[in-house]
């Protein structure tokens, strides 16, 4: 059996475009989370955001979701030195909705419809396996991808994960009471709930290292709450069961005094107590922790897959963010996350990534990396 | 791997089904649902994928001890029905979270997990047709985990009023990849004329 490693990754949100700019906003403390005319809390792209990370060469009224995987795949492009069309590689989609507005009549399938852009622009023959598992969509392709090189059955896995802020979700998640009404707080005594965010990251899975930034896919679990199809398990157990599975699968000896958990971390009460529980069972306590949707949003099914890219930039740079939002404990795991007001930690030496993601049909994943 | 039971529908009854598979009417899934005899009345706040997924399945648990196995459905309207209606629901101003949990393809698999308690790894693949070779190949990454051993896989499809689908119980043995992607495609076309 083949190792696995992410040789090339990046990402695109209302923050920035490529996971350095987006994570040098994070480490200065900068939401991309802003109020709308309706008062409504979300991390959208503006039209200046427009201008500014899609340029003249995308139409500001061009399908969101579309926009975004066109602009990762266009720099990937120009990036690598391996033709994207051979059937040695498999392309993994992840979305829940993909331009689910697009097709107001719904002529078309909206994630289909996404996998024919990619074949279309860049020559791809087979079509794109297109994974759409709720809020782990992104993480799930990541494992999907992940074993599919590590079996030998491709020769690498381009993995993109996408989802926007549409107003089908902003009316859907309002109807569910889950939205909040400022800036969501993850973990945080008063959270009162989620912001909604957009973005796209992109990753290339190979069976080798391309050089010392690659990152190292050492194992990933799913698993199913079997309990609601919303509500995530209150003891967690789903979650718990997938981390106990990816620990008995790591292969390796976790240190735990270098190795950083980044949980889900919507902002509701629920899910946020449920994380805190798992991790409490799993007696995962000690790890360094950051949660981002503070500054991102709730990105749906590419959050995972967005989160652990930046995630990658902490075990790179040493430097482990605050986690906005949070000022307060306020849920019942004695996790430890830098506090809004705290300074940036410096000097970090952590060398493991464990990951986490829930998701509505009571999906879990959970994934564990290693830097090379 | 190997196909050890499947399931399908069509309109001759849940237990009396011979010959091809038939689309059915959505309608038409209240009344199969009846003639199972259970009580599950969750099974009536479930959109039409997920009460097709649900009636799918029934017939597959066999045994208590499948929590770990798990569910992996190919389908290709995704969640149409719901989305479908969500959308009309915010037209008329009045969306509702009933129906919007609904609108995420993967329902169908957490449904079919709830009934019989089934906690391992699941997901769900759009495509536009069945290709048996990639389906095969992706039936293969699950078995990974030697915890599993056997998982419910299909293609599960719902969509204004039309629902259709398959599902097999497939289980580890030493058969290859090949093999099992002839046995598939061979259930499949004698099932879908």
């Amino acid at each position: 059996m083949n190792r696995t490693f992410i040789t090339y990754s990046n990402i695109v949100c209302p923050l920035g475009a490529g996971t350095k700019e987006v994570f040098t906003k994070i480490i200065s403390k900068t939401t991309g989370i802003k109020k709308d005319e309706s008062g409504f809390f979300s991390s959208s792209f503006s039209p200046e955001d427009q201008k500014n990370i899609f340029g003249s060469a995308f139409s500001p009224a061009s399908p969101a979701a579309s926009k975004m995987i066109v602009r990762l795949f266009d720099q990937m492009v120009k990036e690598v030195d391996f033709d994207i069309k051979s059937e040695e590689n498999l392309i993994v989609i992840c979305s829940t909705k993909g331009d689910i507005e697009s097709f107001p009549e719904f002529s078309e399938v909206p994630l289909l419809s996404l996998a024919k852009t990619i074949q279309s622009k860049y020559g791809v023959v087979t079509p794109p396996f297109i994974i759409s598992n709720a809020c782990i969509s992104g993480l799930h392709g990541l494992i999907h991808g992940s074993r599919a090189v590590k079996n030998g059955l491709y020769k690498r896995a381009i993995v993109i994960g996408v989802d926007s802020a549409s107003s089908f979700v902003k009316n859907g998640f309002t109807t569910l009471s889950a939205v909040s009404d400022k800036i969501c707080s993850p973990f945080d005594k008063n959270r009162t709930g989620l912001n909604l965010g957009e973005g796209a990251a992109i990753a290339i899975i190979e069976n080798s290292p391309a050089n010392s930034n690659s990152i190292e896919i050492l194992a990933g679990c799913l698993s199913n709450d079997a309990n609601h199809i919303t509500g995530p398990s209150r003891d967690g157990e789903g979650l718990y069961q997938a981390l106990k599975q990816l620990l008995l699968n790591a292969g390796v000896d976790l240190p735990y005094n270098e190795t950083l958990l980044s949980p889900h971390g919507t902002g509701t009460v629920y899910n946020d107590e449920m994380e805190s529980i798992a991790f409490t069972r799993a007696e995962l306590n000690s790890l360094s922790m950051v949660a981002f949707k503070g500054y991102l949003g709730h990105t749906l099914g590419v959050s995972g897959m967005l989160e652990a890219i930046l995630c990658f930039e902490i075990l790179h740079t040493g430097q482990l963010p605050v986690t906005l939002g949070y000022r307060e404990h306020g849920v019942s795991g004695n996790i430890q996350f830098l506090k809004e007001t705290e300074e940036v930690q410096k000097g970090k030496s952590l060398k493991y990534l464990i990951k986490t993601g829930s998701g509505f049909g009571g999906s879990n994943a959970a994934i564990l990396f290693s830097k090379t | 791997m190997k196909v050890e039971n499947y399931t399908y529908l069509n309109d001759q009854g849940y237990y009396h089904r011979s010959g091809a598979a038939k689309s059915i009417a959505a309608a038409d899934l209240d009344i199969l649902y009846k003639e199972l005899g259970i009580d599950y009345p969750k099974f009536y706040k479930m959109d039409p994928l997920c009460k097709l997924g649900f009636l799918l399945c029934e017939p597959l648990k066999t045994s208590d001890e499948i929590s770990s196995n798990g569910i992996f459905i190919w389908n290709k309207h995704s969640s149409f029905d719901a989305d479908f209606k969500h959308t009309q629901n915010i037209k008329n101003n009045m969306p509702g979270p009933a129906n919007f949990s609904y609108t995420l393809p993967n329902i169908v698999a957490g449904e079919v997990a709830i009934r019989h308690k089934i906690t391992g790894e699941c997901g769900i693949f759009i495509v536009e047709d069945l290709d048996f070779a990639e389906m095969s190949k992706s039936i293969s990454l699950y078995f990974d985990n030697p915890l599993v051993s056997c998982l419910w896989v299909g293609w599960i499809d719902a969509k204004a009023g039309k629902c259709i689908g398959f599902m097999c119980k497939v289980v580890k043995d030493n058969s290859n990849i090949g093999i099992f992607s002839a046995e598939i495609e061979r259930i499949y076309k004698g099932l879908f004329i």
